[in-house]
């Protein structure tokens, strides 16, 4: 019995991998070669055509871009503040527990209900801050109605949203960090901002080579707080390419063009991320 | 000879534990002083406390006669070796070594040049492009005394440097160490709580108990006139037999029967008798000993057997011929039974 138990997990996990995601995907790539009006509609085989399409737009390569403003951006402010924060943690102080805990809250938050209270807490009449910028005599922000500022703040809200994933995971990693390494770093000479880049960083490279990893990746395809704070807009200033995608299938109902999108997207991070493996490796052989 | 280091007072609450109650301590240049004592007994503290990481709570601190208690260890003139080593996983041993240099300002040549030296003294110039997890324990041990080396502090300091290590490496790196400590003249606190290391290595011991000196002396004055019943079973190896006794004229009673000729008069009553294993022979007469047990150590033999009601130890010459079961006289030099208070465990008269 127990002899068939381990083959038997690893069969139904296989299967449901395969009905669950390779094969939506291969569905999805595949319909990247056809022509079709609707979900419904007969489809056309029309090869490269997409693809062409979608090359030789504009559109394209400004969500490209965006995407890679975007997801760049975010995760280097995620990863700055994150082991900041991190640091600042690690101390000993009264309430540490306590604060540790509440750092972690808006990673638990729903991606909708995080960007709701954020549109709501900058409701041009109603929203606290735009209320307390008023009263502080400033002028209002215009969060999402021009071009840099949509980007900003959508970047602001990411960051705020998945910053405490860095701060948890490289906090956990401090722990590992032997203390007499610190001690035998002050006994050198070394001061606090050396400490950090002689030995923590070092010590949890692994680490966040991998948030960086995890992060870049999700970053890359974050769709729901674009699609719910901007759409990519205003005039396309914050459309990426999981954005594109959805609209060329679902708004102009070019279901080819957005599969096509689609996979140009896919093959784009897979060339990252061989190119992340490669410059970064995960096991240190040197 | 001037003093290097003067501890004065020094001790270490934390919290409501007192870890270190007030050690004082004077160590000359080229001295090399073993604290020594069993777990927790605060000698980590003590050393720590030299080294500045960790606050003194009170007393006062000189290195090389100034006043050091509340500096940083890097403005300290230290240099330390820790028990797991802590050399830098990701720097390769050369940057390992030159670390405290740079950081110090030295330009790169002449960081290279000290490293160099070291790494000849140590046998380690082969190793300098590895990386720690390339090494061997006992090479990284030598690594971690290297990095301690270069940087030419007044003071070395060492906890339990050799506890990783295999009994046969232990050895060697231990008179390794003395020949290197002898060889630059510096002052050196080393920790452990292996009393042979201690015995070995040391100028002078400071024996330490629940954050109290015990006693502070050379090796074989430690060894010799152990200040109290503590000391007398730490010191020494196998263990002193400490037994209850009764002292009556220059007789020592054990039990009934149970006889030993008492060192000098310094009284009557009972007393603690502490009697080396080394010191007790079989002899023609004396008190009965029944044998219960026998090691062979090879040139000597190590009987364990009671005196009476008490287990004791005796470590003869070799001798094949007595098995367990057997009973035989043992008697000892009276010069060489210690006695001690049972009460305050402290000496009893001046016996040498
Ligand atoms: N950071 C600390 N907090 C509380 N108590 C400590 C701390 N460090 C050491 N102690 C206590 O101080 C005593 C001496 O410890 P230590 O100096 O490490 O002993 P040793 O090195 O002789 O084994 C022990 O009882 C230990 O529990
Ligand atoms: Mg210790």
């Amino acid at each position: 019995m127990t002899r068939w138990l381990l083959p038997g997990f690893l069969f139904v996990g296989a299967l449901a991998t395969l009905i669950l995601i390779v094969g939506p995907a291969l569905y999805a790539i595949s319909l990247s070669f056809y022509e079709q009006q609707s979900l419904t509609a007969d489809p056309i085989w029309v090869g490269l055509n997409n693809y062409a399409t979608v090359l030789g737009s504009a559109e394209f390569w400004n969500a490209l871009g965006n995407g890679f403003f975007y997801a760049g951006v975010a995760i280097l402010l995620q990863v700055v503040l994150g082991i900041g924060f991190a640091l600042l943690l690690h101390q000993s102080f009264r309430g540490r527990t306590l604060l540790r805990g509440l750092a972690f809250l808006p990673y638990l938050l729903p991606t909708v209900v995080a960007v709701l209270t954020f549109k709501w807490m900058i409701d041009g009449s109603l929203g606290i801050v735009t209320i307390l910028v008023d009263d502080l005599g400033l002028p209002p922000i215009y969060w999402f109605e021009t071009e840099s500022a949509a980007m900003m703040s959508v970047i602001l809200v990411s960051v705020w949203l998945w910053t405490p994933f860095v701060t948890t995971t490289f906090l956990a990693g401090l722990q590992t960090v032997p203390v007499q390494l610190y001690e035998a770093a002050r006994v050198d000479g070394a001061g606090p901002i050396r400490r950090f880049f002689h030995v923590t960083l070092p010590m949890l490279r692994p680490i966040l080579t991998v948030i960086i990893l995890l992060r870049g990746v999700w970053m890359f395809n974050k769709f729901d707080i674009i699609w719910l704070t901007t759409g990519g807009g205003p005039l396309g200033a914050t459309e990426h390419l999981p954005v594109l995608a959805y609209r060329q299938a679902f708004t102009l109902f070019d279901i080819g063009n957005g599969a096509a999108t689609a996979t140009l997207s896919f093959l784009v991070l897979m060339v990252i991320v061989t190119l992340y493996f490669w410059l970064f490796p995960m096991d240190e052989k040197k | 000879m001037t003093d290097v280091i003067s501890l004065q007072t020094l001790r270490k609450e934390y919290g409501s534990v007192v870890a270190v109650e007030g050690v004082d301590l004077e160590v000359a240049e080229g001295e090399l002083i073993v604290l020594l004592g069993p777990s927790g007994c605060g000698k980590s503290t003590t050393l720590r406390m030299v080294a500045g990481l960790e606050t003194i709570t009170s007393g006062r601190l000189l290195i090389g006669g100034r006043d050091v208690t509340k500096l940083e260890p890097k403005d300290r003139d230290i240099a330390m070796v820790f028990q797991n080593y802590a050399l830098y996983p990701h720097k390769t041993i050369r940057a390992n070594m030159a670390f405290g240099l740079r950081m110090r300002g030295m330009g790169a040549a002449e960081a290279a040049e000290r490293v160099a030296s070291a790494a000849d003294m140590l046998d380690i110039a082969h190793l300098l492009d590895r990386k720690p997890a390339q090494l061997s324990g006992g090479q990284m041990q030598r690594v971690a005394l290297g990095r301690a080396l270069v940087r030419d502090p007044a003071v070395f300091l060492l906890d339990e440097p050799l506890s990783n290590l295999d009994a046969k490496l232990r050895a060697r790196m231990r008179e390794e160490i003395a020949l290197l400590q002898k060889r630059i003249g510096k002052a050196m606190l080393y920790v452990t709580h292996d009393q042979t290391e201690a015995m070995t290595l040391a100028d002078r011991i400071v024996i330490m108990r629940d954050g109290h000196v015990q006693q502070i002396g050379s090796p074989l004055e430690v060894y010799d006139r152990p200040a109290n019943a503590f000391v007398a079973g730490f010191i020494g190896s196998p263990e002193m037999n400490l037994v209850p006794a009764t002292l009556d004229a220059g007789q020592l009673t054990l039990a009934d029967g149970v006889r030993l000729s008492a060192p000098e008069d310094v009284g009557a009553g009972p007393v603690i008798a502490g009697i080396r294993p080394e010191a007790l022979e079989p002899s023609d007469e004396g008190a009965p000993f029944v044998i219960q047990g026998v090691e062979q150590l090879g040139s000597q033999t190590l009987f364990i057997g009671t005196l009476g009601p008490h287990r004791i130890r005796v470590l003869a010459g070799r001798r094949d011929d007595l098995v367990a079961g057997a009973t035989i006289p043992v008697a000892a030099a009276p010069s060489a039974i210690h006695l001690f208070d049972p009460t305050t465990n402290q000496r009893m008269g001046s016996t040498v």
